[in-house]
Order: structure tokens, then sequence, then C-alpha cells
């Protein structure tokens, strides 16, 4: 089927697949056609193409054409080498060393040498917090020393997930951001990516040429240029229309529509998220087991995702790890999760108000922030816990303030977020999510209301990042899992959304990426349009 | 209302009935919205808020007269219990309007000047901005609730009311039976309440039908917004919004709300014009 879109539907279509059939499979690599523009249609601008600065998704989406990193993903999210030919820890894993690639320029012309690695990462050390978002992700990081052509990293603490932090820094070069100063380079940014920087029309488009001496492979494309348009439905409709080669984030409503489009054709990958119901435990009812138990009874999660998402662009999720993290506990998780069950419901609600938990009139909140996907997630919950005879009622909170106040604030309530991992390490998740400390809390556990120290959970989060044993680190984080999923209930994991790519048939070579990132040069591909 | 003799009762009856010929559609109409929204529960087979996973927006069809939502809740449901909420929030947020700004207005014109000039610049002023958007922000701060919804409405519309029954007031103050009143040594209070308030009662009711349309567009599009009773409660201008989204896929979960506000705009604003074209002596002939 996917050939006979591919060159249009009707007899002339089904002649060719005959023909082809009778010859033999096709030619593959003979028939790429080098140049032309690749028109991407965006869900939001780039706030800043300085990679030391900004951190948010649309923003990397940009900037990773133009920039590499020490180590890079696979198409299986499996981390390569790519500025960096080989890394290795010493036995504590505290001190780490990456040899760095000979023979690889930046776009000026100069040569990428250890001194600009270690220049990327220590420009963000030492950059005020608020100018670098980037710099809690490197935190643990406490000398670099660039000798030779090695980079080598002293760590705080032993870290075994480190070299997946490497993955999100950018090398730039030394001399020129330095001589040009981080605000001149953000609007000229020069990297070593597959694409060059021409030009930046904030809100309109950012323009991106092909790089010739791009060391991994000489790109396909001349020319790439990144357009914002941040309503779903105008992108569905540009990409029918021709008018962009790719759109990022169909959403549910515009899917149903393109997918019968022909010379449209949908991509699809698990995404690296994960979304939940969370329980804020700074006051009862909230921070009761049994009232945990009795909403996570209550509510219908399968007829939820059905319903939010009719057309499958996301997966109910057992587990906090997404897909393509390990480890993979989803079995058991799945085994374990609880059912709706309305009359152990109201059999728990009953014993809730018998001890003196709740009265029967008290309201329960449940607040959401202002995501129609998370609103209505939360109107099914509402719904299911009025049917039990629970007096649940729902808030709306603009995002921004939703998170501020979750924060800050140490009011109980239900709520929901969405977490993706920093790195493809559990560590990214569980410490973001459950690690409380002496030294504060993670915003994640802050929110869930996890201000005093867990031994429990913190010992295993600690323990499990400093060794570098990946089955003993794996039986830990297991455990942990089942713990706070399972045994506290502090979170009624929801789903995971799938990453859902929209592109013209005629676009060749194109992974859509778990990250939500575009790859478009890359080791497995090299993206080109059959013209 | 008209006892003039007449010599054509053929003409007299034709003029009548043009004259109240749309009070003759606005009026059935809303008794019929105000009794269909008073006996919902009677004319409904499904609950409003009942998830059905297994009957997710469905056309119409035997069981679910208008069809159901992306929910699968029932819309012909969902819109009987939403005219609940919004002929509650317009009638009482009217009614809070009317009674304040009779308030305001009648003591503006019958107490000092300072006192006149005070209220009604601060109505002037309050009517320099655009109802809506001090719809929003003052919801915004109170949360979205019925009852914030009927005081904020009521509260905005409140100098219309103040400036009608001022300037009404104004007119009646002058004429010889208040004057007599007066003479007779009758109280300020006495005379508002039996001389003047009587005589100003027509602009008020027809003001106070407009004002109901009105208001009914407002809580829609406050609630189109958010900013209506929070969901799952069943709301007609959350009904628009969320339908929208899925217009390409099905036109009749926002046919159903977007007419059903026309229509009942269509027929307060009906009834306010008729009750003025037979109340103003002035548009009598």
């Amino acid at each position: 089927m996917k050939t006979l879109k591919a060159i249009g539907p009707g007899t002339f279509g089904i002649a060719l697949v005959l023909a082809s059939l009778l010859i033999g499979p096709a030619p593959c690599p003979g028939g790429v056609k080098p140049g032309g523009t690749l028109r991407i249609a965006m869900y939001a601008d780039a706030t800043s193409l300085d990679p030391g600065g900004a951190n948010d998704i649309p923003s990397q989406k940009a900037y990773n054409l133009l920039f590499d990193t020490l180590l890079a993903f696979d198409r299986g999210m499996q981390l390569t080498g790519h500025v960096a030919t080989a890394w290795k820890a010493s036995p504590d894993s505290k001190t780490w060393t990456f040899t760095i690639r000979p023979g690889i320029t930046f776009h000026d012309g100069t040569a990428l040498t250890a001194e600009d690695v270690a220049f990327s990462f220590q420009r963000i050390l030492n950059a005020p917090e608020a100018a670098s978002q980037k710099k809690s992700a490197i935190a643990m990081i406490e000398s670099i020393e660039a000798r030779g052509n090695e980079v080598i990293f002293r760590l705080k603490y032993s870290f075994a997930p480190f070299p997946g932090t490497t993955a999100q820094i950018q090398v730039v070069p030394k001399n020129l951001a330095k001589e040009v100063g981080n605000k001149s380079f953000a609007s000229r940014p020069v990297g070593s990516g597959p694409f060059r920087f021409v030009e930046w029309i904030k809100d309109d488009h950012i323009t991106l040429d092909r790089y010739d001496q791009y060391w991994l492979k000489r790109p396909h494309l001349d020319r790439v240029v990144l357009r914002p348009i941040p309503e779903g439905t105008v992108r569905a409709m540009s990409l029918m229309a021709g008018e962009v080669d790719i759109v990022d984030q169909v959403s549910s409503e515009t899917l149903p529509r393109l997918r019968g489009v022909a010379g449209v054709e949908l991509l699809t990958t698990a995404g690296l998220n994960y979304y939940w119901l969370g329980f804020r435990q700074y006051g009862p009812p909230y921070n009761n087991l049994k009232f945990r138990q009795m909403v996570y009874h209550a509510v219908d999660m399968d007829g939820a995702i059905k319903t939010i998402f009719p057309h499958g662009n996301a997966v109910r999720a057992y587990s906090a790890v997404p897909p393509l993290v390990w480890p993979n506990d989803e079995k058991f998780l799945k085994e374990h999760a609880f059912r709706q069950d309305t009359a152990k419901a109201k059999t728990l609600f009953e014993a809730l108000i018998a001890e003196g938990v709740m009265k029967r009139d008290t309201k329960v909140l449940v607040s959401m922030a202002n995501d129609p996907e998370r609103i209505k997630l939360g109107e099914i919950l509402v719904t299911n816990l009025k049917e039990i005879g629970v007096n649940a009622e729902l808030k709306v909170t603009e995002t921004g303030s939703y998170i501020d106040t979750a924060i800050k604030g140490t009011e109980p309530y239900i709520y929901s977020l969405f977490s993706v991992p920093r790195y493809l390490d559990p560590d990214a998740i569980f410490s973001w999510l459950f690690l409380s400390g002496p030294n504060g809390s993670t915003h994640g556990a802050k929110i869930l209301g996890l201000t005093q120290l867990d031994p429990k959970i913190n010992d295993a989060i600690e323990k499990a990042r400093v060794i570098s044993d990946e089955a003993e680190r794996s039986r830990l984080y297991t455990a942990l899992q089942r713990d706070v999923l399972i045994e506290k209930l502090y979170h009624i994991p929801a789903y995971h959304r799938t990453i859902v790519l929209g592109k013209r048939s005629v676009v060749q070579d194109l992974y859509p990426a778990p990250n939500d990132l575009f790859w478009l040069v890359t080791s497995f591909s090299n993206v080109w349009i059959d013209r | 209302m008209s006892n003039r003799p007449s010599a054509d009762r053929r003409e007299w009856t034709f003029r009548r009935l043009r004259r109240y010929r749309q009070v003759l559609i606005g009026a059935p109409l809303v008794a019929l919205l105000i009794l269909a929204a008073l006996a919902a529960p009677l004319l409904v087979a499904h609950e409003p808020n009942t998830l059905n996973p297994r009957a997710k927006a469905q056309p119409p069809s035997l069981t679910h007269v208008l069809g159901t939502d992306e929910f699968g809740r029932d819309l012909w449901s969902r819109l009987l219990y939403g005219a609940r909420i919004t002929l509650l929030v317009a009638l009482a947020s009217v009614a809070l309007s009317v009674v304040g700004g009779t308030l305001l207005g009648t003591v503006a014109a019958y107490a000092g000047r300072g006192v006149e000039t005070a209220i009604m610049r601060t109505m002037d002023g309050m009517l320099c901005f655009p109802p809506i958007l001090l719809g929003i922000f003052v919801v915004t701060f109170l949360g979205p609730s019925i009852v914030n919804l009927i005081l904020v409405i009521g509260g905005l519309y409140v100098p219309r009311f103040t400036r009608v029954v001022h300037s009404s007031s104004l007119a009646v103050r002058e004429l010889e039976y208040v004057e007599s009143a007066r003479a007779l040594g009758a109280s300020s209070l006495r005379i508002i309440l039996w001389a003047i308030l009587p005589n100003i009662t027509a602009p008020i009711l027809v003001q106070a039908s407009l004002a109901a349309g009105h208001a009914i567009l407002m809580e829609s599009g406050l609630s189109f917004l958010g900013l209506g009773p929070p969901p799952p409660a069943p709301s007609w201008g959350r009904m628009v919004e969320q339908s929208g989204r899925f217009m390409q896929l099905s036109v009749l979960p926002l046919f159903w709300p977007s007419v059903t506000i026309s229509v009942t705009v269509l027929s307060f604003n009906l009834l306010g014009d008729g009750l003025r074209d037979i109340l103003d002596p002035r548009l009598r002939n």
C-alpha cells in the first residue's frame, strides 16, 4: 500500500507496482536524488539557538541540526560514539575520559578540538542559574580537563549514567564563542553539525544550509527551512496542501483526516514520556493509602485513554519508565495495576468515612493544567469519583502557574504532570520524580509532597546512581518502582504519548525520533526528497 | 394595553397582531425553554454526566436522539441540563442587576447632586470597558463557578439599568402627580416606591429581557473560554468549545449547542423588542 500511495493511486500506480514485481526489488541507493529544500512545520518556534541556553524541545529541534554532541543516539536510542570515538570510566565511575574524533571542522573552518569540548561544558557550568537550563543536568561535574585529544571529566560523586548526560551538551567553537560573547553567538550560531545557520526571522522561519564538509556524511538536502505553526489543524492543512514537507506533533483531531490523504504518510514511534495522576502528600485525605486505592479503583483509565486518544496516539502507562528506557518491569506492573472496581471503591470510601479520614462531603480537588488532553482526563476522573459518591471538583489552571504553585505550594490535591527523561537512564526518571534529600527535594518530589527524607526511596536512588553494575542497578530501580507505584500508590500511571510525524511521501529516509527531535542526517539516515 | 376606541375593528386587530408578533414568537419560546429546563429530569433517558466509552461520538439514534459526545455522554440530556445552568445564570444575574440598577438609579435621581455625579460617573466608567473583558478579568480572579458567574454578569449589567432607571426617574420626578404627592407630605421613600417605580417598570422590563439575552451570550462566552462552571458540568459554551475541536470529524455535536444558544438569545431579544414596541407610548402610532 505504501508503494502505491507514494506513486499515486490509479491504474498507473498498479501497473508500476506490477512492473517492479516483474523486474525485482527496486534499486535503493542509486535512486537517491540529492538537492532541494526541506520545509518543516514545528508546533512552536525556538526560543534560542544557543545550545548552552535553551533546553526546550523546539529550540533543541532547531539547534540539533547545527551542532554535534560527544555521544549520540542510534535508531533504538542506544548511545553511540559521535564526536567522541571512545569513552571509559574509572572503576569508581568518578572520572570519565572521552577520546575526541580527529578531522571534524566547524562551519567557520576551524578544527574541533578537546579544548572546544571542555569549553562547551564549562560555559554551561559557569553560567548563572537563570541563563542555562542545562546547568542542573551536569551539576555533578567537579572539573573538566582537555589533554591532547582527550577530555577528562572529574565528578563530585560516582555517577554511572554520566555518558547519557553528554548527549545533550552540544560542542561549540571555543575561540569564536569567547570572542563574540554568548548573545552574539546565539544570533549567529556556528557548530559542526550537518547544516549551517543562514537566518532566523523570529516567529516566521529558520533557514539552514547544507554543510558540505560534514564529517559523518555529506547531507543530501541543500536547505532546511523550519517554520513555527502552533495550531495543529493549520499544520495538518499545510501538509495536505503541500506547503510543508514535514509536520511534527500531529494532533489527535487531525490524525484521521491525514490518514486518508494521498501523498501524505504518518510515522509513529513510542514517545519518551510518562504522564501520570499524582497525589500531593501535603494533607488528608490525599496522604492516606486507602484514599489513593479508592481513587485508583474508581477511575476507568482504559476508557479514559480510549476517549482522550480515539485514534491511538497514546498507550496506557503502567510504569514510570517510558518505552526504550530500562528496566522494563511492565509485565509485573501491569498485572498488579488496579482495575476499575466501583464496588471496591465504594467500600473504601465508606471505610475512609468510618475512620474519620474524610467526611462524606469532603471536597476532593482534581487540579489540571490547561492542556485539553489532561483536562479530559480530569473530567473523567471527577465523573468517576462522583459516581461512587465522592464530592470531587475539577480545577483548571494556566500551565505556567500550575507548575509554579505545585512546586512552591503545600496545598494537597490530585494533579497530573508528565516527564521526559533528560538522558536515557532510569536515574533521570527516578531522581526527578522521587528524590528528597537533606539539601532539598527535586521538583518532581516537591510536587508530590515528598519533602521529608524517605530513607527507603532515597537510599535506592542514591545507591543506584553510583554503582556501575547494570544488573544490580536494574534490581534496585525495579524494587523502588514497585514500592512507589504498587505499594504506596504515589502515582497512578496514565499514558505514554506516541510521537506522530506527518510527512509528504516524497520525503525519503526519515525516521521518527522518540525524543521528538528531527533526525535528518544521522549515522543511520540521510533524508532526501524524491521530486 | 391600548384601549383606544377604534373605528375599524379589522384594522385594529391587524395592527395589534403586528405589534405583538415578536412577543408572540419570543414569549412562548422563552416559556418553553424554562419549562424544558425545569422538567429536564423527566425528559431525558440518560444522566448528563454518565460516561460511556463504548458509545463515543455517535450520530443521532433512538437511544441518543441527538447523538453522543466524545465521552459517550448523551447530547440531548447535556443540552437540557445545560439549559438549567444557562437560564439560572442569566435570570439570576439579570435579577441582581435589576435590583442593583434600580436602587442606584433612583438614589442617583433623587439624592443630591454630589451623590448623583458620583454614581453616574462611576457607571459611565464601567460602561467604558467591554463587558466580556471585565468578565474575563473578574472571573479569573474569583475562580470559575456558577455563583461567581451570576455575581460577575449581574454586576456588569448594573450600569445599564442604573442609566435607564435614572433617566426615567428624572422624567417622572417632574410630573404633576409626584409633585402633588410631595405637596401632600409623602416621604422620599414613599414617593420612590409608590409614585416613581410603578411608572418606570416598562423600560426596566424591556431592558431586563434584552439583558437576559446578553447574559446568556456572556455565560456561553465565558464557558467557551473555560471560565464557566467547571467540567463535567454541562454548559453550552463548553460544549461548543469541546466539539469545535472535532468539527472536521463530526459537525452535529457542535451544531446542537450553537443553534440552542442562538435560538435562546434570539427569543429573549424578540421578547424584549416586542415588549418595547408595546410598552413605549412613543412607538404606539
